[in-house]
């Protein structure tokens, strides 16, 4: 009814497949209009609640403190077929909720860390992120316009990206474009995991203990 | 909804806190957290032996009373006061288990329509809520929360007490590293690649 699904019975067996896909990258660097450019559905928006205590109480320039305790997340959705769909999860924008990621994150097949060239430190933080999670992703640079064109490997060199991380052109407003990202980050982790299986189990990346590691 | 949920100081926690009598962990057996793409399941009631409960087709009878009237105000109101306020009268039972043939009225229900479970003073609307939309078409936790406009959190405690009572079922994603086979990310790209 809501998504114009059609319903029908099966046994636990058959139920679908999720998978997930992040979104990261600096604040306005064109997260929610990647997801929507690809979504099936409308961008939806959902909040999470956050306690006072857990927020951290340094001020980011531009952004008005608000008194309220959530904070969104934007996410959508493409249906592979009925028994497979894949989620977007586009990230919170702003650094100081990095924390939210860890639950994003969990059992992410992938993510695609968005850059913008005149900015590009801003995607650091994400690029740490799912380096030090073992998460594969790929970068994405959203060729705003007026922005200077930089050839993909000098944004490889200038973010210091493994050899293997895909980088790639993108303008987050189309829908092919948006797309050809997706399947990067897809043919990336199915490269990876095919790797993790040839290495053997060891090669797994320590997402279930974060702590033991730095 | 009346505005003495709400107060400057409480703000809009108010109503979700009363919705979940103030439970931050889901009650359900399995103490792990549901995670954002657990598809959320609710098969269709049973239909006695008319065998035609898929379709959703206009039904002759007039809609079930339940959750509309009494329902939706008992529901919101006697949780929400159960915390928020000693002077409500009214107690909330627990949410119902599921036991087919234990229904108050199932002697009503010998016209041939099953008693719907969803028929229950103990569920809050938006327990309601959430199997109604799953009922229609299987939806994430994520989504469901931006059906209901609260935030994840109480949705999962909400869940959480239907699974309970029987009333859906939940999916568990596997994590991408241990999926059976990898020829489902090649169908992930293939379906990517078509659309
Ligand atoms: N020219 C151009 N504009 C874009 C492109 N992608 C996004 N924009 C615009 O950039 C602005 C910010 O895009 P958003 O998608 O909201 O960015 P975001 O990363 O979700 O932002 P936050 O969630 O606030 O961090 C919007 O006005 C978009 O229309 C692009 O590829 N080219
Ligand atoms: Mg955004």
């Amino acid at each position: 009814m809501v998504f114009g699904r059609s319903k029908r019975a099966r046994s636990a067996a058959a139920d679908p497949v999720t998978l997930k896909i992040l979104v990261a990258g600096g604040f306005g660097v064109g997260k929610t209009t990647l997801v929507g450019a690809v979504s099936e559905i409308r961008p939806l928006r959902t909040e999470e609640a956050l306690t006072e205590a857990g927020r951290p109480v340094d001020s980011t320039e531009g952004v008005e403190t608000k008194s309220t305790t959530t904070v969104a997340m934007d996410f959508g959705r493409i249906t592979i077929h009925d028994r497979l769909v894949l989620y977007l999860f586009g990230t919170p924008g702003q650094d100081r909720f990095w924390f939210l990621w860890d639950e994003l994150a969990h059992g992410a097949l992938g993510a695609v860390v968005l850059a913008d060239t005149r900015r590009l430190a801003d995607s650091f933080a994400a690029i740490d992120y799912f380096e030090r999670r073992g998460i594969p992703f790929t970068v994405a640079v959203n060729c705003f316009d007026g922005a200077q064109q930089h050839p993909v490997e000098t944004v490889r060199e200038a973010l210091d990206l493994d050899g293997e991380v895909p980088v790639m052109l993108c303008d987050a407003r189309q829908r092919e474009s948006a797309r050809d990202v997706l399947i990067s980050v897809v043919e990336h982790a199915l490269h990876t995991s095919a790797q993790a299986a040839a290495t053997g189990p060891a090669a797994e990346p320590a997402e279930r203990s974060p702590s033991t590691t730095g | 909804m009346t505005d003495r949920w709400f107060d400057d100081a409480a703000g809009p926690v108010v109503r979700p806190y009363a919705m979940t009598r103030g439970r931050t962990r889901s009650t359900a057996g399995d103490a792990e957290r549901l995670d954002l793409i657990a598809l959320v399941i609710a098969d269709e009631p049973a239909t006695g032996s008319r065998g035609a409960g898929r379709e959703p087709r206009p039904d002759p009878a007039p809609p079930a009373p339940a959750p509309a009237g009494d329902g939706r105000v008992l529901g919101r109101r006697t949780v929400a006061l159960d915390t928020i306020d000693p002077m409500d009268p009214v107690d909330p039972p627990p949410v119902a288990r599921r036991e087919p043939g234990n229904a108050p009225d199932a002697g009503e229900a010998a016209d041939g329509e099953a008693e719907d479970p969803l028929d229950d003073a103990a569920l809050a609307p938006e327990h309601i809520e959430i199997v109604k939309l799953c009922r229609a078409a299987d939806l994430s936790v994520a989504e469901l929360a931006t059906e209901l406009d609260l935030p994840v959190g109480v949705v999962r405690v909400l869940i959480g007490d239907l699974l309970e009572a029987g009333l859906v079922r939940v999916t568990r994603p596997v994590p991408p590293a241990e999926l059976p086979d990898v020829s489902i990310l090649r169908e992930v790209i293939n379906g990517l690649r078509a659309l």
